[in-house]
């Protein structure tokens, strides 16, 4: 615990545990209604896509690589929530088929046009996110904060009109909802936080993120609006938990947060049987 | 009009990732550095984590006026690497972050002459140096140097 507490005053390290709480927060409870929709691996999906965004930034040589990959990630998740209701692709296997062929392209790009020497230290660090969360800037820091502020208040303002959607959108759409905003909604706020969770657990590990917060609260509660705050605090704990275990012990920060996760979800799963 | 505002929020979210990339590079952390603890040393590597010590290096190599002429003990895996331009051989210290993909370096210049390879350890294993940190520019490369460096 000392120990604990002599890091605390690093400021990286705090830095960590805030933008830490708040995608855990943010991905938390998007997850609730993403697993809901069926569509639980699209933060996958689109984790994979940003990865061939990185890549092609990096071939086109563009120092800003947010210039490329959030439109890119934000048009694929616009697709996909919209091939998701194609008859003939439908959403997992549209999933799957951007996913792989995203993770494919960027790393062929990778090697052919590589942008430092060390390749495979850039797609490790990129596919895991390495100790990305511990180099985070002050600025990034507060852009964080903004974002989050700005995806609980959208969260919070549209809590009915996303619940309509997400249980029954034909009916919501009947009831006068129009369900194609706020699916473009759900998309983009997917979206933005998939990118900025690359930092937190990196790319193959971010619909962890997304998920397990998610199924965990499912097996406790049974209404959307508890599901959603156990998720929330579930999400929050476990990434603390992560965090906190991985600076003290050496760990990979994404493998642990998720590992906590996964131990977080079987304790729900023994306690739904004794509830 | 909501239609409006989620564009809004979307555009929004757009232009703050954007400039966070932007200013990224540019970015001067405003970080605290630890308090000489008594030692005579001001920054101190080697009583942290693998993790904390992989932060901390990266931190001094990417806003190193803020240890300029702190002294900085370190411990890492030893390597040297040839300058192209005056051919003068080079001894650094490596740390790796967790999934030892990653890893951060810094040059020591020792305080007294020592003869390589006889008076250093092997590529790779393991060196304790204390030394005080200066930089270099080099164009838009920053070259981190601990100086008058005492090894273990």
């Amino acid at each position: 615990m000392e120990r604990l507490f002599t890091y605390l005053q690093y400021p990286f390290v705090r830095y960590a545990l805030i933008v830490g709480v708040l995608i855990a927060l943010c991905s938390s409870l998007l997850g609730v209604t993403l697993v809901l929709k069926r569509f639980s691996f699209i933060g996958d999906g689109l984790s994979h896509v940003a990865f061939g965004g990185i890549a092609i930034a990096g071939v086109l040589n563009v120092s800003n690589d947010m210039l490329v990959v959030l439109p890119v990630t934000v048009i694929s998740a616009v697709l996909l929530l919209r091939t998701g209701q194609n008859k003939k692709i439908r959403g997992d296997a549209a999933i799957a088929m951007i996913s792989v062929a995203a993770l494919a392209f960027g790393y062929l790009l990778m090697n052919m046009f590589p942008t430092s020497s060390n390749l495979s230290g850039d797609v490790c660090s990129t596919l895991f996110g390495s100790t990305s969360i511990l180099t985070l800037s002050i600025r990034e820091v507060w852009l964080c904060i903004v974002l989050a502020a700005a995806v609980l208040a959208m969260y919070v303002l549209y809590y009915n009109r996303i619940f309509a959607v997400t249980f029954d959108e034909s009916f919501a759409q009947a009831c006068g909802t129009k369900a194609d905003r706020y699916n473009l909604l759900i998309a983009v706020i997917t979206a933005v936080i998939i990118v900025l969770a690359m930092n937190l657990v990196g790319s193959l590990l971010c619909s962890a993120l997304i998920i397990f917060p998610a199924l965990s609260a499912m097996r406790l509660y049974h209404s959307f609006r508890n599901v959603t705050i156990a998720s929330a605090v579930l999400g929050v704990v476990s990434a603390l938990a992560g965090l906190i275990l991985a600076i003290l012990t050496d760990l990979p920060v994404g493998s642990a947060i998720v590992a906590v996760q996964v131990l977080v979800f079987g304790i729900c799963c023994i306690l739904e049987k004794h509830i | 009009m909501k239609r409006i505002r989620m564009i809004l929020f979307a555009l929004i979210c757009t232009c703050l990732i954007t400039m966070n990339g932007a200013c990224r590079k540019t970015t001067v952390q405003n970080v605290s550095i630890p308090e000489n603890n008594g030692s005579g040393v001001d920054v101190d590597l080697t009583d942290l984590s693998g993790n904390m010590v992989y932060a901390q290096v990266y931190d001094m190599v990417t806003s190193p006026e803020k240890y300029r002429r702190k002294t900085v003990k370190m411990r890492g895996l030893f390597a040297t690497r040839t300058d192209e331009k005056t051919g003068e051989l080079q001894y650094g210290c490596v740390i790796q972050d967790a999934l030892a993909c990653c890893a951060q370096g810094i040059q020591f210049i020792p305080a007294e002459e020592m003869r390589y390879p006889d008076d250093f350890p092997a590529m790779g294993d393991e060196i304790t140096v204390t030394g005080e940190f200066d930089f270099t520019m080099d164009g838009n490369v920053i070259n981190c140097i601990l100086k008058g460096a005492e090894t273990e």
